[in-house]
């Protein structure tokens, strides 16, 4: 794919997650039987929609550097009962990060904000969650594998809308 | 014969108090007052990022949340060594000015007048079953007019302190250096619009109203004076231009 | 009538004009009788005393409005005329009648109560944890007001000596929570209009009103341009997304950027961060509030 073709998948993405929180609204404020399951439905397809695009870029960027990344878009809360269809799909080859390069990506200084959870770095400089390189009171440049457990069990769907950038070793 | 009287909860404040006072012949020989509220905010501040401080202090005092951002602010400064401008001054100090007349119009018509205005019953709110009412009916009812009417004017207070603060109480215009965004024209000329009206306000209807219960009350200036004792920091004082418009240090 | 959920154009659309046609509905149907103006009751526990002054600030409807037409207010530390035990004495009539709850301010629960006195009553120290524990009980709803109520908010901000809590965790019953430092005037006279004419309004997992708590600053806020193009601002003051320098918008749930305050004429990112004071957590989650270390490269 050259840059053009990304840019357009990229856009694509951003298109179905506000779909998608469209979507959702739309769960919440109706009460008829037959629209609300028109709207899972349609949910359904855009989710599938959304981990096509997801692999197709996650397989670009196994050959390409890595690129910085453009802001997350929003993350929408699923329903309830797709926590646990979305398989990690993380790519095998990322570079390894030792805990020193860990500690030193805060987010601050111009560095980076990384957070590691279950042994995948990933990179939240301009995640949405993550101002001022924080969330929820807890700082980028840390495992967080634990608090991610207490805070986000079953909400593992999390994880595949952030980007990894490497395995901690 | 000794008598103790408590009054607790002494209402019409922004907070929590208790007095407890002692009597002896219908004279005071002992008075004692409780602040009766403790959360601890100066424990709260250690380990925080210091620009919190701003913004997490105002939560002391709904009523007065502006001063104490503005004295955050003045802390950081004295701190971090920061020159503020004249007009960084200026215009945290016209934010701060919005809070004062919120503040005095609150604490004159709705903490106040009740005590001495008897408020129609449209609201148990206003019933008391004793106090000292003297105001011939009329003026009575005016009074009770311009309660509802200050309401109104409070609320404009704080709005005009909204257009550059962002939301009141607890503004997030207030910064060191003075204010957090610059104020445009179209800003300015809003708070200066609002400012006429609350003006006419207090010059036409709540100075000549608290003259006017001063003179059904005046054996009340005698009684229950304290030592005289008085400290001042300053407000609104020793501008290079204008001088000081309200009051100096260490009067 | 209207109804205010399914109003069509030329109807006016707006926050304020929903909340106006709620208000206005009520009172038509206390004046027909077909309602009775239920008490009030308002308790100021351990915080600042600033949702009652963010009452006062709503333009429409606005405080004479709401203590005219639509509740008769039996109870509020900052605006009863009676004071001491006849107040105190007020407040325990009610709990024989039917009455609407609302709580500002967090349960300080040290000390048995101690650190926060709200009265006294026979002769003893009424805390805030007995009030809150014997008119939540009896209360035919109870709306938790701010966000030292909802979950203790600044009030109970680390160490939290006074060892305070929302008000959830000592009343054990349903209760409408409406965070906010304070809470913005219209989300409670909005809701207390809806408990009026149509019951609990529609809550969400949090028990939040969806009428004022459904969506995220950050997706209604007039700078997301900027984020969206990766343009962000090193200071306060420029235009762009205060996103670098700690802005809790995209984590904060509520209609701040379509409502605005104070007469709807400025919101907080209209002059600095969001500090996230209608998020759960507040201010001890949120913080810290400013940060430039982000941007320096």
């Amino acid at each position: 794919m050259n840059e053009n073709e990304l840019e357009l998948v990229r856009r694509q993405i951003q298109l179905t997650f506000d779909e998608i929180q469209y979507l959702i609204r739309m769960l919440y404020s109706t009460k008829d039987y037959h629209t609300k399951n028109l709207t899972l439905n349609q949910l359904w397809n855009k989710v599938s929609l959304l981990h096509f695009l997801t692999n197709m870029l996650d397989q670009q960027q196994i050959s390409s550097t890595v690129t910085p990344t453009l802001p997350q878009p929003s993350q929408p809360a699923p329903p309830s009962h797709m926590n646990q269809t979305t398989p990690q799909t993380v790519p095998q080859n990322l570079p390894t990060i030792t805990r020193e390069q860990l500690a030193n990506a805060t987010g601050r200084n111009g560095n980076p904000a990384y957070v590691a959870v279950g042994g995948i770095v990933y990179d939240v400089t301009n995640n949405k969650a993550w101002s001022a390189a924080s969330h929820f009171g807890l700082p980028a440049g840390k495992d967080l594998t634990a608090e991610f457990a207490s805070c986000h069990a079953g909400q593992q769907w999390i994880l595949s809308t952030l980007k990894p950038v490497g395995r901690l070793v | 014969m000794k008598k103790r009287v408590v009054i607790n909860p002494l209402t019409r404040i922004s907070g929590f108090m208790e007095i407890d006072v002692m009597l002896e012949q219908n004279k005071i020989i002992e008075v004692k007052t409780t602040g009766s509220i403790f959360r601890g905010f100066e424990q709260m501040m250690v380990g925080r990022s210091p620009f919190d401080a701003i913004y997490l202090t105002q939560r002391i005092c709904g009523i007065c949340s502006t001063a104490h951002s503005v004295a955050s602010s003045l802390a950081l400064e004295d701190a971090l060594g920061v020159q503020v401008t004249a007009l960084g001054r200026y215009l945290r100090d016209a934010l701060h000015c919005c809070e004062f007349l919120q503040n005095h119009i609150r604490h004159t018509y709705q903490y106040t007048i009740p005590d001495y205005v008897k408020l129609p019953d449209v609201s148990s709110i206003f019933k008391v079953d004793h106090g000292d009412f003297r105001l011939p009916q009329k003026v009575n009812e005016q009074l009770a007019n311009h309660y509802f009417e200050s309401l109104r004017m409070s609320r404009l207070a704080h709005q005009m302190l909204a257009v550059i603060g962002g939301k009141a109480p607890h503004n997030h215009g207030v910064f060191v250096g003075g204010i957090s965004t610059p104020p445009n024209a179209d800003q300015i000329v809003r708070m200066k619009s609002i400012l006429q009206t609350i003006t006419a306000f207090i010059e036409e209807k709540m100075v000549p109203d608290v003259y006017l219960i001063a003179k059904y009350y005046d054996d009340y200036f005698h009684m229950g004076k304290g030592p005289g004792n008085l400290m001042s920091y300053g407000a609104f004082d020793r501008y290079k231009d204008l001088g000081t418009l309200y009051v100096d240090p260490l009067v | 009538m209207i109804d205010p959920h399914h109003v069509l154009p030329p109807e006016d659309m707006s926050n304020e004009a929903i909340v106006r046609r709620l208000t206005e509905q009520a009172n038509v149907r206390i004046q027909n009788g077909q309602l009775k103006k239920k008490k009030l009751v308002w308790l100021e526990l351990t915080g600042c005393s600033g949702n009652i002054i963010s009452l006062m600030n709503g333009f429409n409807p606005n405080l004479e409005y709401m203590l005219t037409l639509m509740v008769d207010l039996v109870y509020s530390n900052s605006l009863m005329a009676a004071e001491g035990e006849e107040a105190i004495e007020r407040l325990m009539s009610v709990l024989d009648e039917e009455f609407i709850l609302a709580v500002e301010g967090a349960v300080a629960t040290k000390n048995n109560g101690l650190y926060n006195v709200i009265g006294r009553w026979r002769g003893k120290p009424f805390t805030a944890l007995q009030a809150a524990k014997m008119l939540g009980e009896k209360a035919s709803h109870v709306i938790a007001v701010g966000a030292c109520a909802v979950d203790g908010g600044p009030s109970a901000a680390k160490p939290n000596l006074a060892e305070c809590v929302g008000l959830s965790d000592i009343v054990k019953r349903p209760m409408i929570k409406l965070p906010g430092c304070p809470c913005h005037p219209d989300w409670f006279l909005g809701t207390l209009a809806h408990l009026l004419m149509n019951g609990v309004p529609e809550l969400d997992n949090m028990d939040r009103p969806l009428l004022f708590y459904s969506t995220l600053i950050h997706d209604r806020c007039p700078r997301r341009p900027f984020f969206d193009k990766g343009i962000f601002a090193k200071t306060l003051g420029e235009p762009t997304c205060l996103f670098k320098l700690g802005c809790r918008g995209p984590v904060t749930r509520v209609d701040c950027p379509t409502r605005k305050w104070d007469g709807y004429v400025n919101w907080p990112i209209g002059a600095s961060t969001c500090i996230g004071c209608s998020q759960f957590g507040f201010p001890d989650k949120m913080g810290p509030f400013i940060s430039y270390d982000i941007t320096r490269e």
